[in-house]
């Protein structure tokens, strides 16, 4: 198989059909998670969805829904400040799931740890006219942040290199990259900027950036270009990480091809795969037994 | 059943130079698993395949730190993807959501000499993650699973045991029983090397749950 043939068929493999088990699981929890802000907020909140499904960049590795839950201005009830508002989002929601608080958004998590591919995201509009909102920010310099949900998903959604996004998704996922979507995105726009590769070469361009000349690289978020420091999440340490795995990915791609960076193309499900996973249990020479701390 | 006693996150001496040697076997990993990368000194991160014929089975995104090491402990492992439920039953401590993928008492049995993660890799973790694929698939574990506790511990010393002949129950009783363990002793596994070369790590957890005592009793009993 041809590289572009392989990255085309990983692309399929990684697409979620809207009847999936996985998506309906992802409504399910979604529909719960709304009706805990309805009924803990009232009608006061702005509920929408926003993440990699309403960018058109989802992949079955990593999906991930955004519920953004706005509140109006001069509405107080859900607390003063935005720290207030994200502490009494994250209150009501620690009531049925356990919440992981990240920089502005809680992620929810089962009570056994299963993660349910949820973000909440609360924060406030700043005005009544636009869509620009507040968003409390845990960690960093700043305490707020002002951004606009709708403009990044046009700017995804309109970039012309979704497939490449989705692509560099899943390299990030598949080496435990801990470097947030947001950047990654707004990375391979600006590095495929005016693009007219094969998504082979333009994958081979992305790598090449990042691996070697990646302190030319700056980005700015597309809600705020200038007042937004985007530095925390595209600092020293995430590039000098992210540098060792793109040259690491292009030396492995020259000797090993796309199937070394980004897997194996996959088995579908089914008893074809379950044999197969019985065989190869089979032939484990080690045969350990887990056991538990207790 | 024999009974045994033993605090699990008692730490051994620390090894001097372990993590120093551990961190060039990291790079012979990776090599081997190219989706897995090495972050700091301690620490693996990235996501293990199940494959088979050139197709990928299942995949784990997994986090392993090999710093225990330095105190006879085996490396933590961790799923990180969110996929496995964070129960007893799936292996999994609810504690720190850390992976038991095997008894240490013995992994540290069939591998002697200094520790290798490549072996550890491609042994009991990737058994673990295979055994975890089967199971969320509906099938039992494919090489049975000790029970929790000092409970598998203790089933897993009478089979230690069972599986010795009476000269080797004997080689193994006269060490434990001494008060002071040395790396020149002859390693009781018949392999006729020094412990320090061959089974230092199972003799040090074998001794925690059987103390010298405690062996002692043991050894006068079966005159």
């Amino acid at each position: 198989m041809k590289p572009i043939e392989f990255l085309h068929e990983i692309l399929r493999e990684q697409t979620l059909s809207e009847d999936s088990t996985e998506l309906a699981a992802l409504r399910e929890h979604r529909d719960e998670v709304e009706k805990v802000l309805r009924d803990t907020f009232g009608s006061s909140p702005t509920i929408r969805y926003g993440g990699s499904h309403a960018k058109g960049d989802l992949i079955k590795d990593s999906y991930d829904l955004d519920i953004i839950c706005y509140f109006p201005r001069d509405d107080k009830d859900a607390g003063d400040t935005l720290k207030a508002i994200y502490e009494n989002v994250e209150k009501a929601l620690s009531k049925h799931w356990n919440v992981e608080c990240k920089t502005s958004a809680l992620r929810i998590r089962g009570k056994d740890q299963i993660d349910f591919h949820i973000d909440v995201v609360p924060g406030r509009f700043i005005d009544e006219k636009t869509y620009d909102v507040f968003l409390y920010r845990a960690s960093g310099e700043k305490e707020r942040l002002r951004t606009n949900i709708e403009k990044h998903i046009d700017h995804v959604k309109k970039s012309g290199v979704i497939d490449a996004i989705k692509l560099v998704k899943l390299w990030r996922n598949r080496n435990g990259l801990d470097f947030k979507t947001f950047a990654l995105e707004l990375l391979v726009i600006k590095i495929l900027k005016n693009s007219a590769q094969d998504l082979d070469e333009q994958l081979k361009t992305i790598l090449t950036a990042l691996a070697d000349d990646q302190n030319a690289i700056s980005i700015e978020d597309p809600a705020n270009p200038s007042g937004n420091d985007l530095s925390d999440i595209w600092n020293p340490s995430i590039r000098s990480m992210i540098t060792v795995a793109a040259k690491n990915a292009l030396s492995n791609l020259q000797t090993r091809g796309w199937e070394s960076v980004l897997g194996q193309l996959t088995m579908p499900e089914g008893p074809a795969k379950n044999d197969a996973l019985r065989r190869v249990a089979s032939t484990s020479t080690s045969r350990s037994k887990p056991w538990c701390h207790g | 059943m024999l009974s045994v006693g033993w605090p699990v996150h008692q730490p051994l001496e620390a090894s001097r130079g372990v993590m120093d040697e551990i961190h060039n076997k990291l790079h012979s990993l990776v090599e081997r698993y190219p989706t897995l990368h090495i972050v700091g000194n301690e620490l693996i991160r990235g996501s293990l395949p199940i494959e088979e014929a050139g197709s990928e089975l299942d995949r784990f995104s997994v986090e392993i730190d090999f710093s225990p090491l330095q105190q006879g402990l085996l490396p933590k492992v961790s799923e990180t993807g969110g996929r496995i439920p964070h129960h007893e039953d799936r292996h999994i401590n609810v504690k720190d959501g850390t992976a038991c993928v095997c008894l240490p008492e013995d992994y540290f049995l069939r591998h002697a000499g200094p520790f290798d993660p490549v072996t550890f890799l491609d042994g009991p973790v990737r058994d673990f993650f295979i055994g975890q694929a089967l199971v969320a698939r509906g099938d039992p574990w494919p090489y049975g699973e000790w029970k929790h506790g000092d409970a598998g511990r203790g089933d897993w010393l009478s089979e230690f045991f069972e599986s010795l002949s009476q000269i080797e129950i004997k080689a193994y009783l006269d060490l434990l029983s001494l008060k002071e363990l040395k790396g020149h002793f002859i390693c009781p596994c018949g392999s006729s090397r020094r412990i320090r070369n061959c089974h230092l790590q199972f003799i040090k957890l074998l001794r925690k749950m059987i103390p010298p005592n405690k062996a002692e009793e043991w050894r006068l009993r079966r005159r």
